[in-house]
Parts: structure tokens; C-alpha cells; sequence
């Protein structure tokens, strides 16, 4: 090596980034398996032919067979169906709700860090607020008042779920409105709302893809956690909670294990395979809890 | 000191207007007659029309909305709940019984979480990058990600029915309430309750103890020759403490939401089950006293946790931000 | 080793560190003598090691850093056995009964170097409790307040038991240079201890090391990347590029008879009082090549403006053109060459 190489990097930050993770085994593994779910959960109808809500008493409690890959429910319905089923609607749940809500904190966290002063204190103020009522009751009595059903459900979960991004995009959009860019920004004129969306919000772009992840993560659990307890989604809608409400009954959680185990398994399979990717995220973005 | 104690003290009252603001306005939207959450249903019953609306008129239902609420946030403070729909139990009398059953399962798996999160997080930082750590790394993501009651009822397969060690649910044998007679029964929920927050505090603590870990102070203690071991305790673990304690804090809220769904899988006479069983049985007055008393718990154990960061950090205590 | 005037010698020193599968060179050849009683100044611009090269001493290098090569003598005193602080492992008790007592370091960012959460007190107490086992806390705490008051803080008694946020800047540093005396160690290494500050508390800082070395006889190693500071606090100089010694000598062969290009690059960057107004500083043109490229021949030739055919065929050795006064460069060819 005698001469010295002054080679500018030719590799994007997206690029840099992408190969970042490609490097992380953890990640790619969780994103695998949360595409593979996602997918058989997607394509359904064409890996079993039951409809999963088609009661069939004479199949009561029907063991593992060739016909029926986990057997049947309390009400002759296949499990397997059900698990592929009740997975769209609780992943849908859940993404929904994620995004939704995200976007949601994060714009009210833009203009709540940008501004300041007194909108900023307000808002700050009613995060508070929110933070002292534990979700799961509030969502609880929300929807109690609300009534049942998954789009009322998608919709207390964004109420109730925008304030911890809300805080998170606020911060960094605090620690990023003194860096000189900034300064170098509004000395050339530009207006504040181009600041905001078009150079502050960027930037907080890591921060909301790995809420993005964890929340999804939260609401499918969430999801799980009410309607197992027989508040959430209408129990004629397959979903994985749903499938696991059925094991509150002592003697079924005995008896036939699968019917809670199998939905279980699935569940927390999902979930761990998103925070898996969502940690690798954060290993990339280099975003730090709290 | 005293003075940063006082202005935090202090600064709860307006919330606690505001929330118990926010419950008033949600019982209001509750579609029932507030008579019947206000009154002895026995007393009710007897009453004709004409002599309910004479005590709807002498109760003030009839006044003007913050008149109201500023009458029922006089009633709450003598201890005058309402009562429940369904039972006409005082309902003052169900969250007295089950408030310390929450309380004692909330306290013990705060403990567990803290002792095994803290533990766990600083193994992992000071082992940064090998098998203990991508171990732990692993267990916390497991442990975040498998849903509670799951947990809960993995346990009860194996422990209460195939094993027989520990009880499937409830709170108490008949005519054994001593603490250590019911700690078998708490085993398992404040195990369940605490797993996810172990995971969550082994992560925090990893990170700010290697935030620390790399601060120019830690390595002015090594200069000064101290032992590796002390250097961890006196300057990484005191330090990291601060932004950990404060997480666990944040979690309470967390916890207590957990309660409705683990006192429920246990059976497990808590406030969260309490919570869970009135709103199944649409006894909405109870739900939202339940509510209120466990925001109220949140916002106190808050107030404490303020107490504790500025004990660790004489910044704050000094009040003074900043400069790290 | 010289014992008698000599406290500390560093021969051929090498240290690397691992950075993923890169390897960085941080120190490649460095050769440092500190005589007792004398302050030997380390310059360079960022990069050039000489941060690396005072954490060596001490075994104070990060987890992926170790040092590779050479050794480092040190001598507390003339008639006491030579330590070799190169052959010591990094956490064991050799090295920690060395630190703080025998040899003291000071950093560059007071701010940071203290811990927010114990008063100053304590922390000047952790040092002193650690190498003088026996000592009661009265007296402890006596012998800390009276070094506070001769590092000119004022009411020394009551800031004993204050915390850092409740000291200034450069308060701060003379709570550090307190920490580091607290044991009269025989060498206090300061690397970059003015960097952070006000240049007014800079002056005084100096003015406070200065003092330091002629009431307690210590022996110093002062690192800065100013050569204004060298000016005028050392007695020593080395001048650092790419984790090599390029030139050392007094401070008045160096400053008046510069013989490396790079010094007298780095002299003509510097203002001079009385300079004419119209001439222009010089700056060194390009910048310091990346660690982790192994050079097979002089590292400053890129940059260099004598630079010749020979410059690219192999190291320059080290020539010895005055006494005491070494050059690693060809342009000293006739010198005699060191070994």
C-alpha cells in the first residue's frame, strides 16, 4: 500500500443500514418468520378448507387426525382454520392500530417539540395524565362504554396509544432543534413547516420504525390479553385471544390442552419474531430505551 | 430538599383534579340512572316516583354539572364511592377488601422484577458481548413477547395440576390469612406479572450501565487504582441506578394494567379482577372506581419515585438539570 | 534504565487496537524518557497516539486495545527496584497499587471525569483510603482540605462536601488535579487538561502545574496538542505523528533548531508575538492518514514538502543531531543515528 486511498464512500445510509441488518441473524430470522406467518395467515383459504366459523357438533373436541391437522374446538371447529383465520385479524389488529397510532404521536410529538412553550406544556401535561391510567383498564372501560367490535377496538387502542411515541418523537425532536442545521435552516429562510417535515421529522424516522415494531408487538398481545378475558373482539370473530379465552374454563385447560397451547404458541411465535426484527432495528438505528 | 419535595408534592394536586375530573365525565356518560349508583339499592326500591324525584331534586342532580362534581369529589373524600349496580354493596367496602390483595402482589412482583432485572442487566453489561449476554438478550425478548397470562397458564398446567405444588388460583385458605400462609398463592402471579418487567429492566439497566461504563468518571477510578469489582459497584452500578429506577416507575402503570388479566387467569381477588368481573357484568360504577383508585396509585407511586431519583442524584436533589 | 535521573522509559512502545476485524495502530514506535522532576510535553495533532501512549503507561486502554510491543520502565525512586508497567495485567494488583499512588492521571474533561453523584470529598477520599490503608478519616479529611486550599479553592472546608455541578470548570479540574496529588505520586500524567477550558483557567491551570512540580518535585507528562502550552510549561518536548516519536528534545532545540518537517510544520501554524502582520499562517496540508493503514515507509511523506524518492523506500531511522535531540527523518542523514 503505498499510495493512500482518499476513496469517498460510495455506500448510502440506507445502504449502510440495510447491510447492518442483513448482518444481524436475529433479525432476519424474526423477519422470516413474521413474513411466513403473515403469509399462511394471508393465504388461508388455500391450506385448509374449513371456514373457521362453521360450528360442527358432531366434531366436539375431535382429536389430532389427518382431516383435522389440531383438531377441533368446543364447537367442532377446526383449529387449524381458526389459528390461520383469527391470525388475519389479530395481526391486522395490530398493524393498524401500530401505524395509526404512531402517526398519530408522532405528529402531535412534532408539533409539541417544535413549538415549545405553551401548546408543548399543555400536551406534555396531558401525557401525563394519560400515563397514570394502566391501559389495559382504560382500553377496558373505554370500550365497555364504547361498545364491541375490532374497528372499535383498533380505535381505543389509537386513542389510548399515542403517547409514548408522542414523548419519544418530541425528545429527539428536542435534542435536534439545537443542532446548527437547524440554525443553518431558519437563517436561510426556510419556513418552519418545511423545517419540521421536511428536516426534523426524517430524522426522527428511526425512533418510529422501531415503535412502529414494538407497538405492533403490544396490540397483537394486547388484543390477545382483552379478548381473552371475553372484552375484546366479538367472540363470534375467530382470533388468537379469542381461540385462548376458550381455556379459561379449568377443565378444557386440562383436558385438551391443544386448544390453548396451539393459538398460544402461534401467538407468542409472532410476536417474539417481530421484536426480534424490532431489535435488530434498534441495533441499526442506534436508539436507546427511553 | 425539602423545597423540590414539597413542589412535587404539590404539582399532584391539579392531576389528581384532572383525573378524578376525567372519571367523573366518564360516569356521566354511563347510560344509567346516577341515582342507582348513588343510593342503597333496598332504600331505592322502596321509593315511589314522585319521591324519587323529590331526592333527585335534594341530592342536587338537578344542579348545574361542576356543582356535581364538586359535590361527588366531597363524597369521595369522606369514602362515599356509590355502590355497585349488581350487588348494592358500598362500593368503598370491594375496594377496600381487594385494594391490599393488588397491592401485596404488585409489591412482590416489583421486588422480584427489580432483584432479577437489575441483577441480570448488569451481568449482561459487564459480560457485553458473549454467551451470558446474548443469552439474556434472548430470554428478555422471550420474556417481553410471550404474553402473560400464557405464561400464567403454562404454570398452572404444570405446577398446580400436574405437579400439585402450588395452588391454581385464589388468595387464601379458609382459616390461614397470615402473609406466609398466603405466599403460595401469590407465587405464581407475582412470577407471571414479573417476568415481563424483568425483561424490560434487564435491558434498561444493560444499557445505561454501559452508558456508564464508558463515562471519563469510571476511568478516573480506575487511575485512582481501584479494584474492577468496587469500580462497578461504587461508580457503574450507583449511577446507572438512577435512569433505571426511573423506568421501573414508569412500568407501575404497566403492572397494574397487568393485574386484570393475571388476578383474572388466577382467580386472584384483586382489584384488577374486580375490574374485569364489573365490567363483564356491566357494573360500570365499580369499573371506573377501580380505575380511579389504581391511576391515583400510579400517580403516588410516581410522586415516590421522585422521592428515590432525588436521593440518587444530588442534581436533581439541588435542583439542578443537566451535566452529566 | 538511568535510574538516577530518569523516572519513567518508554522503549519501542507498540499498542493496537481491534476494531471489528480491523486492526488500528495506534502506537507503532514510541520511545519517551521523563527525567525526575521535569515536565515532558507530548504533542501531535488528534489521532497521533499520544492519548493512547498515556493510557499505556497506566494499563488504562480500552477492552480491544493492548499494548502489542516495547516497554515502559518506571522508576519511583533512584534506589527502588524498576517496575515494568508494560509486563503488569490490566485489573491486577501491581498496576492498581501503581495507579493513583506512584503514578497519577489527570483527563481532558473535567465536566465529565468526575462522578456527578458523590461529593468531591469522597472522591478525593476513594484515592487516598485506597493507597494508605491505615489513615483515620480526621486526618484523611484534614490532609484533603489543606491540598484543596493550596490548589486555590477557596473555603476548602465547605466545598469538601460539595458535589461537581456546584464547581465551575476550572474548579472542577483543580478537584482532579487534588485526586491525582492527593498520594505526592512521583509522576502525574495530565493528558490535555487545559483542552476544555476558558483560556484565562488554562493559564492558571498551567501556572497551578508548574507550582506543583517545583513544591512536590513531581514529575510530569503533559499532553497537549498546543504548542503554546509546550512553550511554556515544559521542559521536554516530543513531538507525535501516527503513533511515532518524529522528534524530541529540549524545548529549546526543539522550539529554536526544529529539524522535522513536521515540527516545523506545526511551529509555523502556531501565531508568534511580534510576527509580521501580513504573514500568513501555514497549515499542513492534507490530513493524518487512517490508523489502520500500515505504512512501509515514513508516514508524514504524503504531506511532506521535502519529501524525495528515498522518503518512499523504508522507515528513516531515528538520528541523534545534537545531544538529546533525536529526528526520525532522512533529512539529518549525517547525523549519527540512535540506536
Amino acid at each position: 500500500m503505498k499510495t493512500m486511498k482518499f476513496q469517498k464512500s460510495k455506500d448510502s445510509i440506507a445502504r449502510r443500514n440495510l447491510q447492518k441488518l442483513l448482518s444481524n441473524k436475529l433479525a432476519i430470522f424474526g423477519f422470516a418468520v413474521m413474513m411466513i406467518i403473515m403469509i399462511l395467515c394471508a393465504i388461508a383459504p388455500l391450506l385448509t378448507p374449513y371456514d373457521p366459523t362453521y360450528i360442527d357438533m358432531s366434531l366436539r373436541y375431535a382429536p389430532v387426525s389427518a382431516e383435522h391437522p389440531l383438531g377441533c374446538d368446543q364447537s367442532g371447529r377446526d383449529v387449524f382454520a381458526r389459528i390461520l383465520y383469527g391470525g388475519r385479524v389479530s395481526i391486522v389488529i395490530g398493524l393498524v392500530s401500530a401505524l395509526c397510532a404512531n402517526v398519530l404521536g408522532a405528529i402531535i410529538g412534532c408539533v409539541s417539540g417544535f413549538f415549545g412553550g405553551k401548546v408543548d406544556q399543555a400536551l406534555m401535561y396531558a401525557s401525563e395524565i394519560f400515563s397514570c391510567f394502566p391501559s389495559t383498564m382504560l382500553v377496558l372501560i373505554v370500550m365497555a362504554l364504547a361498545g364491541e367490535g375490532v374497528l372499535i377496538m383498533i380505535l381505543v387502542f389509537i386513542f389510548t396509544g399515542w403517547v409514548s411515541t408522542m414523548r419519544m418523537v418530541r425528545s429527539r425532536i428536542l435534542s435536534l432543534k439545537n443542532e446548527p442545521f437547524v440554525e443553518n435552516c431558519k437563517a436561510n429562510g426556510i419556513s418552519s413547516a418545511s423545517i419540521m417535515f421536511r428536516h426534523l421529522l426524517p430524522n426522527t424516522m428511526g425512533v418510529f420504525i422501531i415503535n412502529i415494531t414494538s407497538t405492533v408487538a403490544g396490540y397483537v398481545l394486547s388484543e390477545a390479553g382483552l379478548s381473552f378475558l371475553g372484552l375484546g373482539v366479538p367472540k363470534g370473530i375467530p382470533t388468537w385471544g379469542n381461540m385462548l379465552n376458550a381455556a379459561r374454563n379449568l377443565s378444557t385447560m386440562q383436558n385438551y390442552p391443544i386448544l390453548w397451547i396451539a393459538p398460544g404458541i402461534v401467538l407468542s411465535l409472532f410476536v417474539l419474531a417481530v421484536n426480534f426484527f424490532g431489535d435488530g432495528l434498534r441495533d441499526v438505528f442506534d436508539v436507546k430505551d427511553e | 430538599m425539602t423545597q423540590y419535595f414539597i413542589k412535587r408534592f404539590l404539582s399532584m394536586i391539579p392531576k389528581l383534579l384532572i383525573i378524578t375530573m376525567l372519571i367523573y365525565f366518564g360516569m356521566e356518560l354511563i347510560p344509567i340512572d346516577p341515582l342507582t349508583r348513588m343510593m342503597d339499592p333496598d332504600t331505592l326500591s322502596s321509593m315511589s316516583e314522585a319521591q324519587l324525584e323529590e331526592l333527585r331534586e335534594a341530592k342536587g342532580l338537578n344542579d348545574p354539572v361542576v356543582v356535581r362534581y364538586f359535590r361527588w369529589l366531597g363524597d369521595l373524600l369522606h369514602g362515599e364511592l356509590g355502590y355497585s349496580l349488581t350487588t348494592g354493596t358500598p362500593i368503598s367496602k370491594l375496594l377496600a377488601a381487594r385494594f391490599p390483595a393488588t397491592l401485596e402482589l404488585c409489591g412482590i412482583a416489583i421486588i422480584l422484577a427489580g432483584i432479577f432485572g437489575i441483577l441480570m442487566g448488569s451481568q449482561s453489561a459487564r459480560h457485553k458481548n458473549t454467551l451470558v449476554d446474548y443469552g439474556n438478550t434472548v430470554l428478555g425478548l422471550v420474556g417481553t413477547s410471550v404474553p402473560e397470562f400464557f405464561f400464567g397458564m403454562c404454570f398452572i398446567m404444570l405446577f398446580s395440576m400436574r405437579l400439585g405444588w402450588l395452588p391454581s388460583g385464589g388468595r387464601m385458605t379458609i382459616g390461614k390469612t397470615a402473609f406466609f400462609d398466603r405466599i403460595e398463592y401469590m407465587i405464581m402471579p407475582s412470577v407471571c406479572m414479573a417476568i415481563g418487567l424483568i425483561a424490560y429492566l434487564m435491558r434498561v439497566t444493560r444499557n445505561s450501565m454501559l452508558d456508564v461504563m464508558h463515562k471519563d468518571y469510571v476511568k478516573t477510578a480506575r487511575a485512582k487504582g481501584e479494584k474492577e469489582g468496587q469500580i462497578f459497584v461504587k461508580h457503574c452500578f450507583r449511577n446507572g441506578c438512577t435512569p433505571v429506577v426511573l423506568v421501573l416507575i414508569g412500568r407501575i402503570s404497566m403492572l397494574v394494567s397487568g393485574t386484570t388479566i393475571i388476578e383474572t387467569v388466577f382467580n386472584y381477588p384483586g382489584m384488577g379482577m374486580l375490574l374485569v368481573n364489573s365490567i363483564t357484568e356491566k357494573d360500570l360504577p365499580v369499573a371506573m372506581m377501580t380505575l380511579l383508585l389504581c391511576a391515583i396509585m400510579v400517580l403516588i407511586t410516581s410522586f415516590l419515585g421522585d422521592v428515590a431519583i432525588a436521593f440518587l442524584d444530588p442534581r436533581v436533589r439541588f435542583g439542578k438539570e443537566g451535566q452529566s | 534504565m538511568d535510574v538516577k535521573n530518569n523516572i519513567l522509559e518508554i522503549e519501542h512502545l507498540q499498542t493496537q487496537f481491534r476494531v471489528g476485524r480491523k486492526k488500528v495502530y495506534a502506537v507503532n514506535d514510541v520511545s519517551l524518557t521523563v527525567k525526575r522532576g521535569h515536565t515532558l510535553g507530548i504533542v501531535g495533532e488528534s489521532g497521533c497516539g499520544k492519548s493512547v501512549t498515556a493510557h499505556s503507561i497506566l494499563q488504562l486502554l480500552p477492552q480491544n486495545g493492548a499494548i502489542t510491543g516495547g516497554s515502559i520502565l518506571f522508576a519511583p525512586d533512584a534506589d527502588s527496584p524498576v517496575m515494568e508497567l508494560q509486563k503488569m495485567k490490566r485489573t491486577g494488583k501491581e498496576i492498581r497499587a501503581v495507579r493513583g499512588q506512584k503514578i497519577a492521571m489527570i483527563f481532558q474533561d473535567p465536566l465529565s471525569s468526575l462522578n456527578p453523584v458523590y461529593t468531591i470529598g469522597y472522591q478525593i477520599m476513594e484515592n487516598l483510603k485506597l493507597h494508605e490503608k491505615g489513615i483515620s478519616k480526621e486526618e484523611a479529611k484534614a490532609r484533603i482540605i489543606d491540598l484543596l486550599g493550596k490548589l486555590g479553592i477557596p473555603e476548602p472546608a465547605q466545598r469538601y462536601n460539595e458535589y461537581p455541578h456546584q464547581f465551575s470548570g476550572g474548579m472542577k479540574q483543580r478537584v482532579m488535579i487534588a485526586i491525582a496529588m492527593i498520594c505526592n505520586p512521583g509522576l502525574l500524567i495530565a493528558d490535555e487538561p487545559t483542552t476544555a477550558l476558558d483560556v484565562t483557567i488554562q493559564a492558571q491551570i498551567l501556572r497551578l502545574m508548574k507550582q506543583l512540580k517545583e513544591d512536590f518535585g513531581t514529575s510530569i507528562i503533559l499532553i497537549t496538542h498546543n504548542m503554546g502550552i509546550v512553550a511554556e510549561a515544559c521542559d521536554e518536548v516530543a513531538v507525535m505523528y501516527m503513533g511515532r516519536v518524529v522528534e524530541s528534545g529540549t524545548k529549546r532545540q526543539i522550539f529554536a533548531n526544529p529539524q522535522h518537517p513536521y515540527t516545523c510544520a506545526l511551529l509555523r501554524s502556531v501565531p508568534v508575538p511580534g510576527m509580521p502582520e501580513d504573514k500568513e499562517l501555514d497549515s499542513i496540508p492534507g490530513s493524518t492518514p487512517d490508523a489502520s493503514i500500515r505504512f512501509d515507509h515514513c508516514e508524514f511523506q504524503p504531506r511532506c514538502e521535502h519529501a524525495c524518492g528515498r522518503c518512499m523506500d523504508g522507515f528513516p531511522p531515528v538520528y541523534e543531531c545534537e545531544p538529546g535531540h533525536m529526528v526520525r527523518c532522512f533529512v539529518k542523514e549525517g547525523a549519527r543515528q540512535h540506536d
